[in-house]
């Protein structure tokens, strides 16, 4: 492995409790992400998966331990990560265009009117929306609004992109299409990718490593790494032996309860 | 249809703002007494002074007795036509297509506009009141039954027509008992308006009522009074409202059960 | 069929009218004039210079009033909705504020400030103030977490998120209190001219009454009647237009 990399991203011991109900979430997750790759995380539902993005992300505080991007401590979401939720109807906004979502995150930058509309531009063609700009995102379909929402997070140029079960709103084709997509993004624009779901099959496909959440209080339970190789082809990688055999990997490993304490990290199986 | 809403906002812990409320009451007392607000506004507890005052004499309460006594018949009237009326129209098609456009064109008229002509016909009595509020209270009523009644599962109504039931037993046993969700949602909201058009009514023209009790102490400057009565009416709109909003409650709980016994 | 039934329920009104023409003739009671000399007073009343001494003054104040109503109300309101705390602790003195007829509030503007145009005016403002601010904080408090997230996300300062994405969600919202309060402040105008007044709408309507001039009372009503409808039609045109997005959204199952 590549250990004279530092990680892009790096998270340790990070605990978290809901303030609420005062039940322990998320606790002493340890994991990394190093530039270019693109890491998954599964487990089972309930796992607090969702939590561990949003505090990834700078959306919520650790009650405990670190996350660190490039170096600097995260305290409020930073520029360089952007978060795609699961439910793009409930992020885009109705009262703006494609195009004017795509916009949005260029508030806050000041760039001269054709240097937007090419970002903008640039968005959309990566994700194949371009003759969609003057739609509105309720008149597309489900798999296309997630594509308008991953265009917006793209035009903000992040350098890590965290998707939270980007596709489980999505019929099967469409999700294929997307999952394609995300990885082509990565070739092309070179964006960190950090998944989360709980679609082992989706994690072994598009990953490179993967790591295993426990049910909660959740830690992780193993970091697998993926070796699979690029480019990645939906029949060809999904029919390998090897993938069949991460995947029950996975899937065991998903299955087991915590019983003993977490093992030690970076335990690469395979 | 629009969502305009009558709940309340949400609550959670309360102490901020019975500290807030208090807080104020207390800056208006002492800005008062300081005499630094206008002459014009007293100090609360001067207006609570009067108001108790004016409830022990009987200056007050009897008001009181004759604004809940116009509001009582106008809702009662209110009900009478506006539930018949809906019933008529959500059942009978007919009904409904020759009414549609008498509703559209007297809906949006306020009952106010109105106030002239009932005291042309009926003088300035509680008659002229009560013609007033039960034409104000109507509206609400009269939509909400014909929306609920227009609501009613139509399988429940096939299997009582296949049972054999007349059709008078069927509205009376299943659509009736099925709309009272609704009719009792709108019988809220008829309650709190008719209050309010009971005591504007009264401001305008009568001669008794809290309306008549608050325009009578503005014209003899007597303030703590027309203060109190002021207040009382935000009291007592509180009460109907929080009075209907827990039969409205009740209602709906029983409603959907009562629609299976009805057969 | 459809224009059948719509036919069905213009020949009710035609019918009605005809009925009371026909008994108003037969009755011979100054308090229940024809349509027919009803409609002439109309003509005459309105189609005049009366309607700008009268009529025009009435929707001024009034438009007034709700202007400033729907610009308090609704910055307010967003704020409130937005931030929890505030909500907390401001709720039981609106609750108690709003509970008061607005009515009732005639008599202390004409107390403090004179039956001019202010108290109008305010009373007006007053009485459309409350639904416009609870509804509008009731828009504000649904925003979508995800929405407000993305912004957080996207780096924008907690007024650029008020402006751009909380307000914008709460519109549906705000336009639900506003129309609420439209239908207020007309009935306020009324009242007010009504109680404290020389002159508008609500006191010709009064004075009409009480000097016996029937037709023209019964004219004014419909003017009144006219105005209203209008003043809810065209916000309801209003409001289609500016919140297409939101019955485009709405009309989609999602």
């Amino acid at each position: 492995m590549n250990g004279t990399r530092t990680p892009l991203l790096d998270v340790a011991g990070l605990r978290k409790v809901y303030r609420s109900s005062g039940t322990l979430a998320l606790d002493k997750i340890t994991l990394d992400v190093r530039r270019g790759e693109f890491v998954s995380i599964v487990g089972p539902s309930g796992c607090g998966k969702t939590t561990l993005l949003k505090t990834i992300c700078g959306l919520l505080h650790p009650s405990a331990g670190s996350v660190t991007l490039n170096g600097a401590r995260v305290t409020t979401p930073p520029p360089e990560m952007v978060l795609v939720f699961q439910d793009y109807a409930r992020s885009l906004f109705p009262w703006l265009t494609v195009a004017g979502n795509v916009a949005f995150p260029l508030r806050k930058k000041r760039l001269a009117p054709d240097a937007r509309a090419r970002v903008i531009d640039d968005a959309l063609d990566a994700v194949g929306l371009s003759t969609f700009a003057k739609h509105y995102p309720w008149q597309l379909s489900g798999g296309m609004q997630q594509r308008v929402a991953i265009a917006r997070a793209i035009a903000f140029r992040p350098e890590i992109l965290l998707l939270d079960e980007p596709f489980a709103s999505v019929d099967a084709l469409t999700r294929a299409d997307l999952e394609d997509l995300t990885l082509r993004l990565r070739a092309e624009l070179g964006i960190t990718m950090l998944l989360v779901t709980h679609d082992i099959d989706e994690a072994v496909y598009l990953s490179d490593r993967v790591f295993v959440l426990s049910t909660p209080p959740s830690h992780v339970v193993r970091e697998v790494a993926i070796p699979l190789g690029q480019p990645r082809d939906q029949e060809r990688t999904r029919s390998d032996a090897r993938f069949l055999a991460l995947r029950n990997e996975l899937h065991h490993l998903i299955g087991r309860r915590r019983e003993s304490p977490a093992p030690p990290l970076a335990e690469a199986v395979r | 249809m629009q969502r305009i809403t009558t709940r309340r906002l949400d609550l959670g812990p309360v102490l901020p703002g019975v500290l807030f409320a208090a807080g104020v009451t207390i800056v208006v007392e002492v800005l008062a007494r300081l005499g630094w607000l206008t002459s014009y506004v007293p100090p609360p507890s001067a207006v609570a002074l009067a108001l108790g005052e004016g409830l022990r004499s009987g200056e007050l309460s009897s008001q009181v007795a004759a604004t809940l006594l116009s509001f009582a018949e106008g809702l009662a009237l209110a009900t009478v036509v506006a539930v018949l009326v809906g019933v008529l129209m959500g059942t009978v098609p007919l009904v409904h297509d020759a009414l549609r456009t008498v509703v559209e064109l007297l809906r949006p008229v306020p009952s106010v506009a109105l106030i002239p002509l009932a005291i042309l016909f009926l003088g300035l009595g509680t008659p002229m009141r009560v013609a007033v509020i039960a034409y104000a209270a109507s509206w609400p009523l009269l939509i909400s039954t014909f929306y609920g009644v227009r609501a009613v599962d139509p399988i429940t109504l096939d299997t009582a027509r296949n049972f054999g039931v007349s059709p008078a037993r069927t509205l009376w046993a299943v659509t009736l008992p099925a709309a009272l969700a609704s009719i009792s949602t709108g019988l809220r909201v008829s309650a709190s308006l008719a209050l309010v058009v009971t005591v504007t009514t009264e401001l305008i023209a009568a001669n008794s009522g809290i309306g008549f009790y608050v325009s009578q102490m503005e014209q003899a400057n007597r303030l703590p009074p027309m203060y109190a009565g002021i207040l009382l009416t935000g009291i007592l709109g509180y009460l109907i409202n929080a009075l209907f909003f827990r039969l409205e409650r009740t209602v709906v709980f029983w409603a959907p059960q009562s629609r299976e016994v009805a057969l | 069929m459809k224009q059948r039934r719509a036919a069905l329920g213009l020949a009710t009104v035609a019918a009605l009218l005809v009925a009371w023409e026909v008994l108003a003739r037969a009755a011979h009671s100054i308090y229940v004039p024809p349509v027919t000399t009803i409609a002439a007073t109309f003509a005459h009343e309105w189609f005049s210079p009366q309607f700008v001494q009268q009529a025009v003054p009435s929707l001024i104040r009034m438009f007034c009033g709700y202007l400033l109503a729907a610009a308090l109300g609704v910055g307010i309101g967003v704020l409130i909705g937005a931030y929890r705390p505030l909500c907390r602790t401001v709720d039981p003195v609106l609750q108690f504020l709003r509970a008061i007829p607005p009515t009732a509030l005639i008599p202390v503007g004409i107390l403090l400030i004179g039956i001019g145009d202010a108290m109008k005016i305010l009373v007006i403002a007053l009485g459309a103030f409350w639904p416009i601010l609870v509804n509008a904080a009731d828009g504000a408090r649904g925003v979508d977490r995800e929405r407000l997230d993305t912004a957080r996300i996207f780096g924008l300062s907690p007024l650029a998120t008020l402006l751009t994405v909380t307000f914008p969600s709460a519109l549906p919202g705000v336009f639900a209190g506003l129309r609420t309060g439209l239908s207020i402040a007309f009935i306020m105008i009324v009242v007010s001219e009504m109680i404290g007044s020389t002159d508008g709408l609500g006191y010709t309507i009064l004075q009409d009454q009480r000097t016996f001039a029937i037709p023209e009372m019964y004219s004014g009503i419909a003017l009144l009647a006219l105005l209203g409808y209008t003043l809810n039609a065209g916000f309801v045109a209003l409001e289609r237009r500016v919140l297409a997005w939101h019955h485009g959204q709405s009309a989609r199952p999602t």
